[in-house]
């Protein structure tokens, strides 16, 4: 099994400010496919570190590290092989930094032990059977590597293992018919968490979901000119790499997945640029770029998507 | 009693000078990015510094003090040079907002692969595409070093401005 994005960008919160809009031509982006490296091991270094990781509750995340620059290294010229990722391990920064644990992983738990499909697997990985085995790797290892940080942390077992469970549960239902997996699951476990927390260890940090992975981020809704559309948001840097790497770079549901969905009722934490692709019930379609020019001291940002300019 | 008020003022006068160093940087927005509350880490390491500015001057010869004055300086102005070139050349604002970002030397193989040519020097518009994550288009090797030499480059300035005036006020005669 492999998984190949990171999981989730996503997020929460409130603004009100106005995004920017540049309209692109669909052309624009025809993709080509790149060569792509060896399928990788199943994730037995996590596994293992899980039952390392149940000794004295500690603040120092020095195994966790070892155990991804270990998964990294057998993989020296992937596309994963920069040890950068141990740094986008937002849990501990959160944690040390600002005392909450928040369970965004931004991609770096989901994506441990995982390499990159070879060229000839791209068609397969398009597929809907191979995506949901990404996801459950996804699912598999997000929830060993949360269960083993906060057992490192020193939170209780009671604090954690049932929402894990349910989490888990969940996750894979979502997967068995065929559906993405969003972050309102990562934010139903925090919330379950924080409860169980805050009446049994009150003196420990909070545990929270609080997104974003990039800097200087914004929170952002939508809106829709007309209402009722739905928009997909992905990076330009990440549709760049999709244009690169697969055939159908537009394609939501296909190998290009940093794709996120955004609607009315969707908050999420922005900063910089975006491809977007918007639609209506009533047909019409709408594809270009954004900047997410936030106003930080603003509650609500709002991102507005219109039909015609 | 009076060498001992003396000696007092002196001190005071060093630790005035180091604090006001330190906030005029701050509120300059000269500081190093990154680290969180490193102006204040560098503000201790200056304290020491002057401590032991103080330590070895006081009772030293003026053409001895006066070399040490002279290298501190020194020191102080190469940390500065060296600091307002390497922020010049790798600390990116994110607009619209107070955050400052460094860049790396040595793109990811990702960055490769969309800019090609362009790495390592990206211009500030792929840092917007990536969401102004510096580890998605640089390795975290070559922006750990330039964080790290900023640091370096500030302690110099900071530390050497501090021991020189440390060591002109510990050789002030009564």
């Amino acid at each position: 099994m492999r998984c190949a994005v990171p999981f989730l960008l996503s997020a929460l919160l409130a603004g009100c400010n106005e995004s920017s809009d540049a309209g692109i031509a669909p052309d624009q982006y025809a993709g080509t496919v790149q060569s792509r490296d060896a399928p990788a091991e199943p994730n037995a270094k996590v596994a293992a570190f899980a039952s390392e990781a149940s000794a004295s509750p500690a603040t120092d995340y020095g195994l966790m590290k070892d155990v991804a620059r270990d998964l990294l290294a057998r993989n020296p010229d992937g596309e994963f092989s920069d040890p950068s990722v141990e740094d986008q391990f937002r849990f501990f920064r959160s944690y040390m930094d600002e005392e909450v644990a928040d369970l965004e992983d931004c991609g770096s738990l989901s994506s441990l032990g995982m390499k990159p499909a070879r060229s000839e697997e791209i068609d397969r990985r398009a597929s809907g059977e191979e995506l949901a085995a990404d996801q459950l790797e996804e699912i598999a290892t997000y929830r060993i590597g949360t269960e083993a940080f906060l057992r490192r942390a020193g939170y209780r077992k009671e604090v954690y293992q049932a929402p894990l469970r349910a989490y888990e549960r969940e996750a894979l239902e979502i997967v068995f018919e065929g559906e993405e997996l969003g972050y309102e699951l990562k934010e139903r476990l925090a919330q379950r968490m924080e409860r169980r927390r805050s009446s049994l260890q009150p003196d420990m940090p909070a545990i929270g979901y609080h997104g974003g992975c990039g800097a200087g981020e914004t929170a952002f809704t939508f809106a829709f000119d007309p209402p009722n559309g739905t928009a997909w948001l992905i990076r330009v840097f990440d549709f760049e790499l999709c244009r690169r790497r697969f055939p159908e770079p537009w394609n939501v549901d296909g190998a290009c997945r940093d794709w996120r969905e955004a609607s009315d009722d969707t908050r999420m934490m922005l900063s910089g640029n975006y491809v977007y692709q918007a639609s209506w019930p009533n047909g019409t379609t709408r594809r270009g770029t954004k900047t997410a020019l936030g106003d930080p001291m603003a509650e609500i940002n709002v991102m507005t998507f219109r039909a015609r300019r | 009693m009076k060498k001992h008020l003396e000696t007092i003022i002196a001190l005071l006068t060093m630790a005035g000078s180091m604090v006001s160093l330190t906030i005029f940087a701050n509120l300059a927005g000269l500081q190093p990015p990154t680290y969180p509350a490193i102006e204040y880490v560098v503000a201790l390491l200056s304290l020491g510094a002057a401590m032991l500015a103080w330590e070895w001057t006081r009772k030293s010869r003026t053409a001895l003090r006066r070399r040490f004055i002279v290298v501190c300086a020194l020191l102080s102005v190469i940390g500065l040079l060296a600091y307002l070139f390497l922020y010049s050349l790798y600390v990116e604002p994110i607009p619209g907002t107070d955050e400052r970002i460094v860049r790396g030397y040595r793109c990811t193989a990702e960055a490769l692969l969309v800019y090609g040519a362009s790495c390592p020097d990206l211009p500030t518009g792929a840092l917007a595409d990536a969401q102004w994550d510096t580890r998605r288009l640089w390795t975290r090797g070559s922006v750990t070093v330039i964080e790290f030499s900023l640091v370096v480059g500030w302690f110099f300035f900071m530390a050497g401005f501090i021991a020189a005036l440390g060591s002109i006020v510990a050789g002030r005669k009564g």
